[in-house]
């Protein structure tokens, strides 16, 4: 399983057996969390995205680099808390630009295709369609992106 | 004829006594050493039954650690499956909800358009 642990411009801040959290060297505003197994039981994405908020909360963190490459397993449950509750908070904390790194695996995107379309319908008025959220192929392009 | 001197007899008699006393002192002292010699391999035994003991129980206390390790790994990998087959089942089945919306669609549409010809 490829993981960034090796990328000389992350700085590793946490490290949980589905998941890890690093900034960027050059770049201390942004973060980055990487999927690091197949699948992330919903209390460690919540424990993971938690200290998230304290990160963006004590160094002003305003971008998020979340790469699910290595998921195949998609959450509904999770990423309604996580777009709804979650991304709330952190609007309002100064974090708005979210950048993620979807797998190739088919599947796993028409997953995330069907369940944004659930969110959109069940949570109209969300605060996170006020942010700026996009797809990228790559850490690098979705760190200068 | 027996000699009757009472002076050797009792010279001899002394000699004895003597010799008895000397006999019991070595006893003694043979006594000691045995006693001393006992309780050194005792004490040796006791030392290394001792240090079995102790790395006998650190022995299983890893084996112990080890095993309820191994056992708590195990039970964590069974919740994650767990977990995860839940997961997969969820995903399969807003998959099914989909395809339903799309063949409802798809019957709308042609529908629509049986009645426009």
């Amino acid at each position: 399983m490829e993981t960034l642990k090796a990328n000389a411009q992350l700085i590793e801040k946490k490290r949980l057996k589905h998941a890890a959290v690093y900034v960027v060297a050059d770049s201390p505003q942004v973060a980055v969390v990487e999927a690091l197994s197949t699948y992330i039981p919903i209390d460690q994405f919540k424990e993971v995205f938690n200290f998230i908020a304290e990160l963006v909360a004590k160094e002003k963190i305003t971008k998020l680099v979340f790469d699910k490459r290595n998921l195949t397993v998609f959450h509904q449950p999770s990423m309604e808390w996580y777009f709804v509750e979650w991304k709330e908070k952190m609007f309002n904390l100064g974090l708005k630009t979210h950048r993620k790194i979807l797998p190739k695996d088919e599947v796993f995107r028409q997953s995330v295709k069907i369940g944004r379309e659930k969110i959109n319908s069940t949570h109209p008025n969300g605060k996170y369609k006020l942010m700026d959220i996009s797809y990228s192929e790559s850490i690098d392009q979705a760190i200068a992106q | 004829m027996v000699n009757k001197d009472p002076s050797r007899e009792s010279q001899l008699q002394e000699k004895i006594s003597d010799l008895t006393v000397l006999l019991e002192a070595e006893l003694l002292n043979l006594k000691s050493d045995h006693c001393s010699e006992l309780n050194r391999i005792k004490n040796a035994c006791v030392e290394g039954i001792e240090l079995l003991n102790a790395n006998f129980e650190k022995q299983w206390s890893n084996f112990n650690n080890l095993h309820l390790k191994r056992v708590l790994a195990v039970e964590e990998q069974v919740i994650y499956l767990k977990e995860l087959h839940k997961s997969q089942r969820l995903m399969l089945e807003d998959y099914l909800v989909y395809i339903h919306e799309l063949e409802n669609r798809v019957k709308d549409s042609t529908s629509s358009s049986g009645k426009m010809t």
